[in-house]
């Protein structure tokens, strides 16, 4: 059994710190790995990330993380990831990385992900170039997510994003701002590999379970909707010979 | 444009406010008006946050008055494991 923990929308600044670290503070016995789904700042400065270095780092367990919009806002991607880096937070972006656990091979594909709304309502690459490159993003991203699930050499794929990719999960946001929320992009890409689960953030007043149409289960583990420092999903693990390894 | 107010309009300021307020950045408060009143619900990370909203919401609108129901998101350790078999 492979036991992932994970939590999106920290926001974390200055007046943050010491909030999750009790909770963390005896993770490995709860968890093999720390997701971390985007928002981890309020504005993306490496000031703020040193932050979540400080609250997410040398926890005892791998941390891997994607970025959320917060943490573009400030355009200081690049320095953000170093200082996560430096803490040993691992920043995927169109990429992925694979943990031996128990000699299982789990395998992360993350991405930040965009919008653009749901499959039969959704907008399209047409009109506006401001349209069209807003379309083209999630686009772009979601090809890039399919690309690494599909590579990744594992024996359990997990997909790690900010954005939902499915509807179901943002039950109790506002229908108005679906488009901003996800896109069914990303469940095209998460369909399209053999994926275990896939965890996302980034709507607060949305819900917590999911399916994509392919069936891969979705947890939304935005903090306002979990309400609690992190969520533990323990996934069957089956290994390189196809035995049970729990 | 700026000549131009209602109750909706009012919703959208403080919305847009609470966004785009470089000490803010906060997308997820609701605010709505009620006659002189604006209520505001959703949830922060910090008490910090939560208080810096409401002087912010009151310093923009002195007019008003200002019933907040923002919380301060738990963050305790988790009480269960979801198995997905």
């Amino acid at each position: 059994m492979i036991r992932i923990a994970a939590v999106a929308d920290v926001h974390m600044d200055t007046d943050v710190v010491g909030r999750f670290r009790p909770a963390l503070e005896r993770l490995p016995e709860k968890a093999d790995v720390l997701l971390l789904g985007g928002d981890l700042t309020r504005h993306g400065t490496p000031d703020e990330a040193r932050c979540v270095a400080a609250e997410f780092g040398g926890l005892g367990v791998p941390v891997i993380a994607v970025l959320g919009n917060h943490d573009h806002h400030c355009d200081q991607v690049d320095e953000v990831v170093e200082v996560l880096g430096e803490a040993g937070i691992q920043v995927l972006e169109g990429t992925g990385v694979t943990l031996r656990i128990d000699g299982v091979r789990l395998g992360v594909a993350g991405a930040k992900g965009f919008g653009g709304g749901f499959a039969g309502r959704c907008a399209t690459e047409f009109g506006e170039p401001e349209t069209k490159a807003f379309v083209r993003h999630t686009r772009e991203v979601s090809e890039r997510l399919a690309g690494v699930l599909q590579g990744l050499d594992c024996d359990v794929r997990v997909a790690l994003t900010h954005y939902s990719p499915v509807p179901d999960t943002l039950v109790g946001e506002p229908l108005e701002i679906y488009p901003f929320l996800g896109s069914h992009l990303l469940a095209q890409a998460i369909d399209s590999a053999d994926t275990s689960l896939a965890i996302h953030g980034h709507a607060h007043m949305g819900s917590e379970r999911g399916m994509t149409p392919g069936g891969v289960r979705v947890r939304n583990v935005a903090h306002p909707v979990i309400k609690q420092a992190y969520c533990v999903f323990a996934l069957n693990g089956a290994g390189p010979t196809g035995d049970d390894t729990e | 444009m700026g000549e131009v107010s209602g109750p909706e309009y009012t919703e959208s300021e403080i919305q847009r406010l609470l966004a785009e307020h470089p000490d803010i950045a906060e997308q997820g408060i609701t605010a709505m008006i009620r006659g002189d009143t604006v209520l505001l619900c959703g949830e922060v990370e910090s008490p910090e946050r939560r208080r810096h909203i409401e002087q912010l919401v009151g310093e923009r609108f002195p007019g008003v008055t200002i019933r907040s129901d923002i919380g301060v998101t738990r963050a305790g350790p988790p009480d269960g494991v979801e198995e997905l078999t």
